[in-house]
């Protein structure tokens, strides 16, 4: 049991790491987009086009920056037990306060990883709150 | 050696004895007692080591 849950806390790592690394390519991409716009508008434009290209670059920081922040603000986890547990009702699947409707270990393991994940929430401990909602929703997409 | 729940539709036999109290008090003890449901099963799956719906983990 150790080791199914110690690899059910591996795969959710896993899958926060390549969320991590794909913002890093994205980041990288963009850096270098500007970077090559830059340089190019540099060669061949006039002043007043790389001063377009410097409004547009801080353009492109201000929309990261904001989407950034939309996402981490819709990522909380606090937000996504209020969302598993809103998926939970509409599903009829048991919670744990409902866990004596249990009927199969999907539904036994999507509630202990819900009372886990609401108990790190109080906690403050977010980024284990947001592993033990993602064991969750991997249960409940599974069960 | 353990035993887990080979899919997770294997019923839970004895579900109407998890503790519904603590769950609506106590999140920390709700989670430890559902986890603990799940391992006291598996205990008891190893008592049978003949079922079939248990997967052994040694």
């Amino acid at each position: 049991m150790a080791l199914i849950i110690g690899a059910n806390y591996l795969r959710a790592s896993k899958a926060f790491l390549a969320k991590l690394n794909n913002w890093r390519k994205i980041n990288t991409l963009i850096a270098r987009s500007t970077k090559q716009d830059s340089e190019h508008v540099q060669d061949k434009l006039p002043a007043r086009s790389n001063g377009m290209s410097r409004l547009s670059s801080l353009f492109i920081v201000c929309a990261t920056l904001s989407a950034g922040t939309g996402s981490a603000h819709a990522g909380t986890c606090a937000n996504q037990i209020t969302q598993l547990r809103q998926v939970a009702q509409l599903d009829h699947q048991p919670t744990p306060e409902t866990v004596r409707q249990v009927q199969t270990y999907g539904q036994l393991m999507f509630a202990a990883a819900l009372a886990e994940a609401e108990a790190l929430n109080v906690e403050g401990n977010e980024a284990e709150c947001l592993l033990a909602a993602s064991r969750a929703k991997q249960m409940r997409e599974l069960g | 050696m353990f035993f887990v729940p080979r899919s997770r539709d294997v019923r839970v036999p004895h579900a109407a004895a998890v503790d519904t109290q603590s769950c609506e008090a106590d999140s920390r003890l709700c989670a430890t007692l559902l986890v603990g449901k799940i391992v006291s099963d598996s205990a008891a799956a190893a008592a049978d080591t003949g079922t079939s719906d248990y997967d052994s983990i040694r």
